[in-house]
């Protein structure tokens, strides 16, 4: 899960880089039929890019190309790092826990336990869990995947009964579950030895 | 705090001490936005190396020509050509694209099962389980599904009579009773004795 702040950096470049183009693509095709003379009455006939060889002549642009290339190569690493997924949670603090760190945790291990519990469910093909931080909630989170012919209503309540246990495991009313089922494409025959 | 995806989230826990997680918020998709920004990190990336590159061409430290005044190069004297045009609107229409993400909503794909906490599914999940009952109908040789969180439409080939659409609807109608909130279900019959 990529965080909202970075999704919110990734839009508002989306937007302007949208502007930008709109702007330019919509300034080359009226440049091409003759009308952009009318809006901007010292529009070139040909690209001069003054301002750019201008400031590649100039005595300062070797020093300015390099601090503005480090500090925007610094920026694009953060944006381009800050788009690894990042979820999983450190030890949690159990219910009683007096503040000594006596009662800490590995959340993800027993959310983890759940969902081989869940495994041997009828129709349960696998299960995989962990304690993730999503929008500011810690979710125990169970992946399941479930046979095509797996009976929902079943599967269903013993994710339920799955994830009562672990409510009473982990003691922390604050911990939401979130169990996500998927389908199977094939059908396995035999999978289990009843 | 009174949308309809946290409402059962918010269900006051009862007495009961063995009542499972509360159930987590929805998940929710950002489409092609994280891709957009990744995209865009990797283009100022790239700016960034090439300034960098050209201040260490300019300041002697490397050989070669600078990058960023040999594009300027090429395209200075650019006139309006049959080009301009087409490419023109081209990126007008790419900057229109890149504003219409920037505003997009979140995408949802989640669909729940009946349940005191957050069991989830998707679309895609929904129409192999689909899949999944229609083959198991008598007559039915091959069943194709697609699902929406809405509306799911199932495609079968059948050698049976006319009941088998029937037959089908009923079948994919059950297996997916226990969503909270339950998708149509439409049938199309290809092929089978008239």
């Amino acid at each position: 899960m990529i965080k909202r702040s970075v999704l919110g950096v990734d839009r508002l470049a989306a937007f302007v880089a949208g502007l930008l183009l709109l702007a330019l693509g919509t300034a080359l095709v009226l440049w091409w039929g003759g009308w952009l003379v009318r809006l901007w009455p010292q529009a070139p006939d040909e690209l001069t890019l003054r301002t750019a060889t201008d400031a590649f002549a100039a005595p300062w642009w070797a020093g300015a190309s390099l601090v503005a290339g480090v500090v925007l190569g610094l920026l694009a690493l953060w944006w381009l790092l800050a788009h690894r997924p990042h979820r999983s949670t450190g030890p949690v603090r159990l219910q009683g826990s007096d503040g000594s760190g006596g009662l800490l945790l590995e959340g993800s291990a027993a959310v983890s336990t759940a969902a081989d519990v869940l495994e041997d469910a009828h129709g349960v093909r696998s299960a995989r869990g962990r304690l993730v931080r999503d929008r500011g909630e810690l979710v125990a989170e169970v992946s399941a995947v479930v046979e095509p012919t797996a009976d929902l209503e079943r599967v269903a309540s013993a994710a339920e009964e799955v994830l009562t246990d672990l409510a009473v495991v982990l003691g922390r009313p604050d911990i939401r579950g979130r169990v996500r089922l998927a389908v199977a494409r094939d059908v396995r025959r035999e999978a289990r030895v009843q | 705090m009174s949308s309809p995806v946290d409402a059962g989230a918010m269900a006051p826990r009862t007495e009961d001490e063995r009542a499972p997680l509360r159930g987590a918020k929805e998940r929710t998709g950002s489409g092609v936005v994280p891709v957009l920004g990744v995209l865009m990190s990797l283009l100022l990336l790239g700016l960034a190396v090439a300034l960098v590159r050209d201040a260490l061409v300019l300041l002697g430290v490397l050989g070669g020509a600078p990058w960023l005044q040999t594009a300027v190069e090429a395209v200075r004297g650019t006139a309006p050509a049959t080009w301009t045009a087409p490419a023109g609107a081209a990126l007008a229409l790419l900057g229109l694209w890149l504003l219409s993400r920037a505003f997009a909503r979140r995408s949802r794909d989640e669909l729940r099962l009946r349940s005191r906490t957050a069991v989830t599914t998707r679309p895609r999940d929904v129409a192999r389980l689909s899949s999944a009952a229609a083959r198991d109908v008598d007559g039915v040789l091959r069943a194709r599904t697609s699902a929406t969180r809405r509306a799911v439409s199932v495609a079968v080939t059948t050698t049976g009579g006319e009941s088998v659409g029937a037959a089908v609807q009923q079948a994919v109608t059950d297996r997916l009773a226990p969503l909270e909130r339950r998708p149509s279900v439409r049938v199309r019959v290809e092929g089978g004795q008239p």
